[in-house]
């Protein structure tokens, strides 16, 4: 037999284990401090932020210039073109740029969200400055080859009109978005599929000059980086130094109210259900207190919605949560994939958590989880380079100083239960929500229909397009 | 009895450390034959606990297909002092997480945590590791079993999911450890007892089947004796079952050619061969070989293939695993016929049949296979695996230098010498994913997912 033997010489049973209850205690996490930073200006609307983490072994820089919140340049372009940038694929027709990054270990990426663009590199600290040179030639001179730009627009036109393979849950996760954001919202923007195969290498140059030319820029580089020895490399990425004022954020509106459509995603075996309800902007009083909510709800294993889905009743594999928040507003969503049969279950599982958690609140076990959580999240940032980096640059996006960040953990401590209830009670309402199920048509309204439900459908290629004109109040 | 004092007892009585000299990292091995490596990363405010155990779903037997993953599932599931979902819910609170994987040949579980949380690691662990008996219950293996196949179907809604799968059925035979999935079929996953199930946890669950290793900030002193305090005490129960000698058939039964149907409108091909186990002196010629003919461009892969056919997606892969390897390559195309595609990878790997890569390619791999090698030491969670696979293949837990010599001895030869040994045309398992409304390739034989 297998057990745990003690020192006396007796097997610890399981009857004997359980009365001993020998739990060990935990020291609560303590926060460490923001490490040094330093800030410096290569131009008047650039700023670098410098995280010097001498432990680590690579470093990881992100550029990150514009607003989310305004429309960006060509969005068709920028789609294309994210997926492009510093990919090897645009280095088709440059095999030596592309062996010298191999060579140093370099590794591009760029993304698009609104009017906002990001670029990142990360590369092994003994390849300064050599990494630089390599990303200024990619920023400064960037190269799409015609067939890989060709074939990613494409790629992405087949993605769109459904010529490829669909899971209920990327239909979900398209419907939802373009549900949520009209298409006059920055982020709200309808792709033209007709555009998207007309796209070649000169559309991408230009949408790449003109996300080039966004401002304001705010770079952070963190690793073992030392500004006095790296400053000079850097900043010459910005040999223009000219103004450009930045452009007027455009201030979104207001969130839509509930509603519940129908994706039909042919002979799809499972079904995916999206549920979407608003969250407060992150300067809004309330954020703390529904980050707290949002954890407890659903954004880890024993959350109450994956406990509830996953642990007791075996219907999913787990729940994901999508948590959103910028300036202006911010946006929950819980998704699910699971059987046909269960779909309409689900989201009445859902919506019994969450409306149990706004009657009763947060347990005092579950708040004091949540800021240990954070605290080790806190000090396990700084492990990595690409996590670091991609946290302060979001930080820094939202307007908080790396140390401001670092205090909302100790505001959590004045949080009781009952505060955290009556906050999350203004945003998180059910009615409130938009509520999207995808899957096989036919085999949901099997299930729909005798329960009196009866949603408008939309083709999975509508719900790519955002051509979503109603939904079921 | 107070817990420190049971703690100090535990730690009494049991064979001092032999430090390795090895770049700071050490092995114990403790008196019930449990390998502990412990290292320390001192400027980490984290500590990962990772537990390999030398079981796989290539040690089930045909009615047991699954029952390696089911049983990782219900580790976390309660045991005998841990009740319920209390193993999530005590470690969550103090501000951790944690998770698992299956393979063909292990189970590791692994956990990351704050430093003063180590302790509640440990007892969770080695409460699990000993006494996962006294949590089984048959209300949780049927809600793990829904779990798991609900597991399953998302897999299968997801594209190419199950690919591999049915490519390493093909590619191994019946019998063959590799042959059967992971996951095992609905069928034999429903068909588990929780009998059986403690059978197979009492068989494989040995302190002599299983390599425990902690990183964190702490002196590796401190991680070896707080591991050996809760890792010690559990008894010994001798050898796990010597696992049968496996001859790696290096030409597939029936040179099989399966179809599989899928909601696409174009085609995937993959083209696989079984290879040689881990620690096996071709592995270096063979993993600088998929780097050679995929890896950007100025390989094959880019140039020839990707660039020059308009083709997409194209990868060239190896993996080897305790009693076996295989290296696969895929190719898929908008257009649905695979024939193409397949001659195409054909082709990739002809050329090296031909002539043998170039000097200069070859250290462009080397340098390209390194750097994905040595990237992240610094992460306590990369470099807790990173020791596991060193002890596994050197004996020792920090092989950096032993694992990048033995790339470099790697010459043009000995990988024009590995494609010609081990893939040939005539060895090649195929597989073709078709769109469900056309018919699949004459000369292929129909298959689904187990």
């Amino acid at each position: 037999m297998i057990g745990l033997l003690l020192p006396y010489g007796i097997t610890l049973g399981t009857t004997l284990a359980v009365a001993a209850s020998p739990l060990p205690p935990v020291a609560p996490p303590v926060i460490a401090p923001a490490p040094d930073w330093h800030t410096t200006r290569p131009a008047s609307a650039v700023l670098v932020h410098w995280l010097p983490l001498p432990d680590l072994q690579r470093v990881t820089l992100v550029i990150h210039a514009g607003h989310p919140n305004t429309r960006g340049p060509d969005p068709d372009a920028l789609q294309v073109w994210q997926e492009q940038w510093g990919q090897a694929s645009t280095l088709a027709d440059r095999v030596e740029t592309h062996r010298a990054a191999r060579r140093i270990d370099l590794h591009t990426a760029a993304s698009a969200e609104g009017g906002a663009v990001r670029w990142m590199a990360d590369f092994p600290s003994e390849a300064w400055p050599e990494a630089i040179e390599a990303l200024a030639q990619l920023l400064h001179q960037p190269h799409f080859a015609p067939r890989q730009t060709r074939d990613a627009a494409r790629h992405t036109w087949r993605y769109l009109s459904r010529q490829e393979h669909v899971s209920p849950l990327a239909a979900a996760g398209d419907a939802i978005h373009h549900l949520w954001y009209p298409d006059s919202h920055p982020r709200g923007h309808r792709p033209d599929p007709r555009r998207l195969r007309r796209l070649g290498p000169s559309d991408l140059e230009e949408v790449h000059r003109q996300a080039w030319a966004l401002r304001p820029v705010q770079v952070v580089i963190a690793g073992p980086v030392d500004p006095q020895r790296d400053a000079d490399a850097l900043h010459a990425l910005w040999q223009d130094r000219s103004i450009e004022h930045a452009p007027r954020p455009v201030w979104p509106p207001a969130p839509p109210r509930g509603g519940i459509l129908g994706v039909h995603v042919e002979e799809a075996p499972l079904a995916a259900v999206a549920v979407r309800l608003p969250a407060p902007s992150i300067s809004d009083e309330d954020r703390l207190a529904l980050d707290v909510a949002q954890w407890a709800l659903g954004d880890h294993f024993l959350s109450r919605i994956n406990a509830n889905l996953r642990e007791r009743r075996g219907w999913t594999y787990g729940i994901e949560t999508q948590a959103h928040t910028d300036h202006e507003h911010g946006h929950w969503t819980v998704f699910a994939e699971v059987p046909v049969h269960r779909a309409h279950d689900a989201i009445e599982e859902i919506e019994r958590e969450i409306r149990a958690f706004l009657r009763e609140g947060p347990t005092q076990e579950e708040l004091l989880a949540h800021r240990h959580q954070v605290i080790a999240s806190w000090n396990h940032q700084h492990q990595s380079a690409r996590v670091a980096a991609a946290s302060w640059t979001r930080w820094l996006q939202l307007g908080f100083t790396p140390e401001e960040a670092r205090d909302r953990s100790h505001e959590l401590d004045r949080l009781t239960p009952d505060e955290v209830r009556d906050r999350a009670e203004r945003w998180l309402d059910p009615r409130l929500g938009r509520v999207v199920i995808a899957g096989d048509r036919d085999a949901l309204r099997a299930v729909l229909d005798p329960l009196d439900i009866h949603l408008p459908w939309y083709g999975s290629i509508d719900a790519a397009l955002g051509r979503l004109e109603d939904a079921t109040p | 009895m107070t817990l420190p004092l049971l703690w100090l007892l535990g730690a009494l009585g049991f064979a001092q450390p032999a430090p390795s000299p090895l770049a700071g990292a050490e092995v114990h091995l403790l008196d019930n034959g449990l390998p502990v490596l412990v290292s320390s990363l001192p400027h980490t405010d984290q500590t990962v606990l990772m537990l390999k155990v030398r079981v796989g779903s290539g040690d089930e037997s045909t009615d047991a297909w699954g029952a390696a993953h089911l049983l990782e599932h219900l580790m976390f599931e309660g045991s005998a002092n841990v009740p319920g979902d209390a193993f999530d819910r005590w470690l969550t609170e103090a501000g951790g997480d944690n998770n698992a994987w299956t393979t063909q040949d292990e189970t590791v579980y692994h956990m990351r945590f704050p430093s003063g949380a180590m302790e509640r690691a440990l007892f969770l662990e080695a409460d699990r590791f000993a006494h996962l008996d006294g949590g089984l219950t048959e209300d949780n293996l049927a809600n793990q079993k829904d779990v798991v196949l609900q597991e399953r179907a998302e897999a299968l809604d997801g594209q190419g999911g199950h690919d591999l799968d049915v490519l390493l059925g093909l590619i191994f035979p019946p019998g063959h450890p590799y042959h059967h999935p992971i996951l095992g079929s609905q069928d034999s996953v429903r068909g588990l007892s929780l009998p059986a199930l403690r059978t197979f946890w009492r068989t494989h669950y040995r302190t002599r089947n299983a390599t425990l290793v902690l990183v964190g900030p702490q002196p590796t002193s401190h991680l070896a004796a707080r591991a050996r305090a809760w890792f010690g005490p559990i008894v010994d129960t001798g050898e796990a079952p010597v696992r049968a000698a496996t001859s790696t058939p290096l030409t597939p039964p029936n040179l099989a050619h399966g179809a599989l149907a899928d909601r696409i409108s174009g085609a995937r091909v993959y083209l696989g061969w079984s290879t040689v186990p881990l620690g096996h002196a071709d592995e270096p010629a063979l993993e600088l070989l998929t780097y050679l003919l995929d890896d950007g461009p100025g390989t094959p892969m880019a140039d020839q293939v990707e660039r020059k056919r308009g083709l997409e997606q194209g990868a060239v892969l190896a993996t080897h695993g305790d009693r076996g390897g295989y290296l696969w390559a895929t190719l898929s195309s908008p257009r649905p016929r695979g024939r193409p595609l397949a001659r195409q990878i054909l082709r990739l790997i002809r050329s090296l049949h031909l002539t043998a890569p170039d000097a200069r390619a070859l250290d462009e791999a080397r340098a390209a296979w390194s750097a994905d090698y040595l990237r992240g030491w610094d992460q306590p969670a990369t470099h807790a695996e990173a020791l596991l696979r060193c002890y596994e293949l050197f004996g020792q837990p920090d092989c950096r230098d032993d694992a990048l010599a033995r790339v470099q001895r790697v010459t043009p030869e000995d990988v024009q010498r590995v494609a010609r040994t081990y893939l040939t045309p005539d060895r090649a398992a195929q597989l073709t994913v078709h769109p469900r409304r056309r018919r699949p390739p004459r000369d292929a034989t129909p298959v689904e997912v187990p």
